[in-house]
């Protein structure tokens, strides 16, 4: 039912170019329907029976004729289908790329992303091969109607044994058919098996070397690879053989014709079965021979786009399976999407009341965490490993769903955190921050525009410096244009951290949320760093200086106009940090730890 | 693009050889399958003319059977060449997978840095799958429909000459045409996949990175990207599939003209009373026999295409050669275990030759003893650390390894590259988790290593009380157990792999970086352990990190600034060390 819903969505998505698909393919499958009645004709014509009025040498040309016409058939068929499979794939990869990227940020994907990837592009394909193979179904079907009437009033009995195994056909592919769902389900999870553990290979590709595990990551892989061969070949090999059947029974029906032909084709009968309605006969029996096939894995084939269907919507567990072929534009021609940022939304205070934040399975994270802070300060979020600083920023930006709590901009509450914490109200750096091929600048902006108008070389210059990144660009030869490779991985660890903080820096926004802003910088940049923050901070341009960091760095805590000490997921303190290391006991300990500084 | 055949024989041979016997019955089943095909019309033709002559009813019906039988026969052997076929197909392209991926895996950091994980998985996965139909049935059923012309040529040359020498003009020109059309669809369809590859390192990495796009709000950002790339494939696409159109609608129609042309030759003779009409039907149906492998061959071309395309791709692939150089002897550093000297001579690197990373970098480290490298970020320190696990080479200069420093110092490049990383062990602080067993991911897949082992380094580490929570103990998917880890936990298990390792040299790579003061504790007492009897690299951010080094380095702007004993820096007055002893790091190193 769910399937159908899919497919019915998918074809309402283009529905004339769909209608023009179908139209040219049942054009092109009744096409043999011709040929057929010509060869009848020409041997007929030698034979002398029932003549039509044309030589075999005119009724040849015909078939060259006809032949060229089938042609233009074929065309016409590409020309719709190619842009049509191309719509369906892309909707339905857009509709699970653009969703994944909705839900909240900081949840896990449903599977690895090798696995997630390897369903958007596989079962994606299937599904639209299965939209494409709904014109070839309608086509064809015709195509094996016209011919058995045909047949039926050149012969009617003979017609009738060859459509006995045909019937049978259907009936055995029927009783086949649930074994199909099960071996291609084993097959697409081998599948996935493997691509995840390649992916898994080439992003960890330096640990493995360094621990000098390549050749035991690859007899893994072998080993997956092993039972991905086993499920294939019996996929492939049960598929066949329900083709067979297909064929066996046409193969059959020829054997019946000449059977019967036996004692039909004897002349002196009033009415002769000559060899031209043989030459038909068989002719379309060849073709039928694809009908029997088709018709025969009708039902393996709507279970396989089924399996399809099923693991697609699964990528979106939250969501009605029909999310997947939900119509939106593709954008393939014409303007491209706009980019609008929210409005502008100068922040006085920000408060949060009962802020709880569990993770489902294990229980840990932040409960009823209360907290303000207003414009022009630096709120510095402490604690242990394990304490919940990290949950409490991404449970208040609405990268994490939260259990309860209350969040108030100006006094105002905010319905949707995560669409409202974006620039231009708020930039977030991320404990482990992700770059992404393409330019440094580019990755600087994330195409941002700025709410204070400035040009964007503006803004990275200003990025850059508060980063303290601006010596190491000018040493990169093709500056802040330098591709940063996978994941930024051509900068060094401190760089890709320096230019994922000036990539927060850069969106000007009134609110910045830092997750450890220095944990892979050296002390001395880390100073210098600190020391920019203060200089722009005391420079009164315009804009915000409003931030909240996580940080057990002295540096940042003897900046910070407020605390928030956390310890066990609750918040255990907050004050200045000269109240908190008088009265503060988690406090004093993270203060006197050796990794804090030495000053 | 044209591919010599040369590469794709290359390939046959290397992955079909190993599976000899198989690929022999694979032909076989083939051959069979042909014969029957030659045999079936000869019943018909005889049916046709028996009848016509009026023979009795008995042999007709005889002969009826007897075509069946035939056809139930061809079916068995067609179900046993797709078994045998899918068989040897996925055996090569998994072979060639696995050659694939351990040629990408151990090509040096800067080919990786170049490639996105989802565009090699595209590559290796998607590229080879495309190939998985040219080892089991191309090179076989080009031959065998070859030979099924061949054969169907022969025996109508058998019935009459004229007719012999028709087809076989027409077949030869058939096959010149579609030769001539071979390459026609490679460029587009090769276009095509590498917009696919694109697509799939976009989604890939995208999808690693929601949070980073959510938290800045480049959610519509990304999906204008995402709109991009189908934008620019799209064409692509569309002319490659009319590419193979073409080729299909090229053999339909030539096809047409031949069976037209051939059919009126049989009616001259069938008038002039050389053929028999059972003969001109002959000729009919043999050229709808020959049309099954005619379209055969076009579907094999459009593999073809498509696995030329790959195989482009995957030579490409197979082409790059780690930067590093293969080492001459293969010698093993010094086999015996214990500490090893590490020693710097003059080195220099850079990833970009305007870029210097290293210059002229040289000291000693005596077997195991523990150097602390202190300077800026930027300075050069991640790179020692590469380049000492041979990730790259230095373009200049040499490192060294060697039980006592002095005399039998060798040359890292002439050392065997997985032994010099069994005897090398770095802990960096980003933990690489593997979609595994608690186990496996301890071991790095090594069965080797007896439980009891990791469970004692384990509890080592601390994590006694995590493995003993665990629904499965050592069997548990770590992807699952990770959940209850915290940062600092993860990084344990990352010394825990090093401990089973047991390596003689030991770099640590601000390893303590990301760990907050309250669980540093546990890391100490680890680190301890770890440099215990080893010789140790501290690359370190603080002065406190390097509390525990005898030797200290300093490194700016990629060159030495000071290098010696720790003791003797700290207590000579002038040492930049000692200045940054006595004023705190910051100041002075600014």
């Amino acid at each position: 039912m769910k399937t159908l819903r899919v497919i019915w969505s998918l074809i309402r998505y283009q529905p004339l170019l769909y209608l023009g698909d179908q139209l040219s393919w049942i054009l092109v499958h009744l096409s043999p329907l011709v040929p057929g009645f010509l060869y009848r004709a020409f041997f007929n014509s030698l034979t002398g029976d029932a003549p039509v009025g044309l030589t075999p040498e005119g009724i040849l040309a015909l078939v060259v004729a006809f032949a060229v016409g089938q042609t233009g058939l074929r065309a016409m068929g590409f020309l719709t289908d190619m842009p049509h499979r191309f719509m369906t794939v892309s909707l339905l990869r857009t509709n699970v790329f653009a969703r994944l990227m909705e839900r909240p940020g900081a949840l896990a994907l449903p599977g690895a992303v090798g696995d997630v990837f390897n369903v958007m592009r596989d079962d994606a394909k299937q599904i639209e091969d299965l939209l494409s193979w709904f014109c070839d179904l309608t086509g064809i079907l015709a195509f094996g109607a016209l011919s058995l009437l045909t047949l039926f009033s050149i012969n009617a009995e003979m017609a009738v044994l060859v459509f006995l195994p045909l019937l049978a056909v259907a009936v055995v592919a029927q009783l086949a058919a649930h074994r199909v769902q099960k071996y291609r389900y084993a097959l697409r999870d081998a599948d996935s098996a493997v691509a995840d553990s390649l992916n898994e290979m080439f992003e960890s590709a330096q640990a493995i070397q360094v621990g000098g595990a390549e050749q035991r990551v690859i007899a893994r892989f072998k080993a997956l690879s092993e039972v991905r061969k086993g499920a294939a070949i019996k996929d492939r090999v049960f598929a066949q053989l329900l083709e067979l059947i297909g064929n066996g029974a046409t193969s059959l029906g020829t054997g019946f014709i000449l059977l019967v032909a036996a004692s039909a084709m004897q002349p002196g009968l009033a009415k002769p079965f000559t060899v031209g309605d043989f030459a038909l006969f068989v002719n379309y029996l060849a073709t039928i021979s694809f009908f029997t096939v088709f018709v025969g894995r009708i039902v393996s084939t709507l279970r396989q786009a089924r399996v399809a269907v099923e693991r697609m919507a699964g990528l979106l567990p939250d969501l009605d399976p029909v999310a997947i072929a939900q119509h939106r534009p593709l954008y393939l021609r014409g303007p491209e999407p706009a980019v609008i940022a929210p409005p502008r939304d100068r922040l006085e205070t920000l408060e949060v009341r009962g802020l709880t934040c569990l993770h489902p399975s294990t229980g840990r994270g932040v409960e009823k965490i209360d907290f303000a802070l207003a414009r022009d300060t630096l709120t510095v979020v402490t604690g242990r490993i394990g304490a919940g600083k990290t949950t409490l920023v991404r449970a208040l930006l609405g990268l994490l769903p939260v259990q309860s709590g209350e969040l108030r901009w100006n006094g105002e509450r905010i319905a949707d955190p995560a669409a409202f914490f974006v620039p231009p109200r708020s930039a977030y750096l991320p404990q482990v921050p992700r770059l992404f091929s393409d330019t440094l600048a580019n990755n600087i902006l994330l195409g941002s525009s700025d709410a204070r108008q400035r040009p964007p070389e503006e803004r990275i210059r200003e990025a850059l410096w508060l980063a303290v990144l601006e010596e190491d660009v000018e040493s990169f030869e093709h500056g802040t244009e330098t591709q940063v490779g996978t994941r930024g991985v051509r900068l060094s660890g401190g760089q890709a951290q320096r230019a994922a903080a000036a990539r927060a820096y850069a969106q000007g926004a009134e609110l910045l949320v830092l997750d450890d802003l220095s944990s892979a910088l050296d002390v001395v940049t880390e100073h210098r760093l600190w020391e920019r923050w203060d200089a722009l901070r005391g420079s009164g341009q315009v804009g915000s200086h409003t931030a909240l960091a996580i940080s057990h760095r002295r540096a940042a805590l003897k900046r910070a106009d407020r605390i928030l000490v956390l310890k066990d997921g609750t918040l255990d303190d907050v004050g200045t940090l000269d109240e908190l290391l008088t009265r503060c006991e988690e406090m004093r300990q993270i203060w006197n730890a050796r990794d804090a500084g030495e000053e | 693009m044209n591919i010599p055949l040369s590469s794709y024989f290359a390939l046959l041979k290397r992955y079909l050889q190993p599976q000899r016997g198989r690929v022999i019955a694979l032909a076989l089943a083939i051959l069979i399958g042909i014969g029957l095909e030659v045999a079936a019309p000869q019943v018909v033709r005889a049916f046709i003319d028996h009848t016509l002559a009026g023979a009795p009813v008995a042999s007709l019906v005889g002969l009826a059977l007897g075509f069946i039988a035939l056809m139930l026969s061809r079916q068995a052997a067609t179900l046993l060449s797709t078994w045998l076929g899918e068989s040897v197909g996925w055996t090569a392209t998994n072979a060639l997978r696995a050659d694939l991926a351990l040629h990408c895996l151990t090509a040096d950091m800067s080919f990786h840095n170049a490639r996105t994980p989802g565009e090699l998985v595209e590559r290796i996965d998607g590229d080879v799958t495309a190939l998985a139909s040219f080892f089991s049935q191309l090179a076989i059923k080009v031959i065998g429909n070859l030979l099924l012309l061949l054969a169907v040529v022969l025996a109508l040359f058998r019935e009459d000459w004229r007719v012999g020498i028709a087809l076989t003009l027409f077949a030869a020109a058939a096959l010149w045409g579609l030769i001539r059309l071979r390459a026609l669809a490679v460029p587009y369809w090769l276009r095509v996949r590498a917009r696919a590859a694109q697509f799939a390192g976009f989604v890939s990495e995208r999808l690693g990175g929601i949070e980073d796009i959510r938290g800045l709000g480049a959610l519509p950002y990304t999906m204008r990207q995402f709109h991009a790339l189908l934008r620019e494939w799209m064409p692509h696409q569309i002319k490659a599939g009319m590419m193979s159109m073409l080729t299909w609608s090229i053999t339909v129609l030539v096809f047409a003209i031949g069976s037209a042309v051939s059919l009126l030759l049989g009616s001259a003779l069938w008038r002039e009373g050389v053929l028999t009409l059972g003969t001109v039907y002959l000729i009919y149906t043999y050229i709808e026999t020959i049309r099954a492998p005619i379209e055969q061959i076009r579907f094999q071309i459009d593999e073809l295409q498509r696995a030329s395309a790959s195989i482009i791709r995957i030579e490409k692939l197979f082409a790059i050669q780690s930067a590093l150089a293969p080492a001459a002897t293969a010698a093993s550093p010094a086999s015996a275990a214990g500490p090893l000297a590490v020693v710097f001579d003059r080195v220099s690197f850079h990833y970009d030759p305007d870029e210097p990373v290293l210059r002229e970098v040289s000291f000693r480290l005596p077997a195991g003893k523990v150097l602390g490298v202190l300077g800026r970020t930027g300075a050069g320190k991640s790179t020692l650390a590469k380049l000492l696990l041979r990730m790259y080479d230095p373009q200049q200069g040499a490192i060294s390894l060697s039980p006592d420093g002095l005399a039998a110092a060798q040359d890292l490049r002439a050392l065997d590259l997985t032994r010099v990383r069994q005897r090398v062990g770095l802990v960096t602080q980003e933990v690489q988790i593997f979609h595994a067993s608690v186990r496996d991911n301890l071991t790095f897949f090594d069965p080797g290593l007896p439980d009891a082992r990791v469970r004692a380094e384990i509890d080592a580490l601390g994590l006694g009380p995590w493995l003993e929570g665990l629904e499965r103990g050592l069997d548990t998917p770590l992807k699952t157990a990770a959940a209850g880890l915290s940062a600092g936990e993860s990084q344990l298990l990352a010394f825990g792999r090093i401990f089973l390792r047991d390596p003689s040299v030991v770099v640590l790579d601000e390893a303590s970086s990301r760990l907050d003061p309250a669980t540093e504790a546990h890391i100490e007492h680890a680190v301890d352990r770890l440099l215990a009897g080893r010789t140790g690299i501290v690359i370190a951010h603080r002065l406190a990190t390097v509390e525990r080094a005898d030797y200290i380095l300093i490194l700016d702007e990629g060159r030495v600034v000071e290098f010696g004993p720790r003791d003797a820096l700290a207590g000579d007055a002038s040492s930049r060390f000692a200045e940054l002893l006595r004023t705190g790091l910051e100041e002075v190193l600014a």
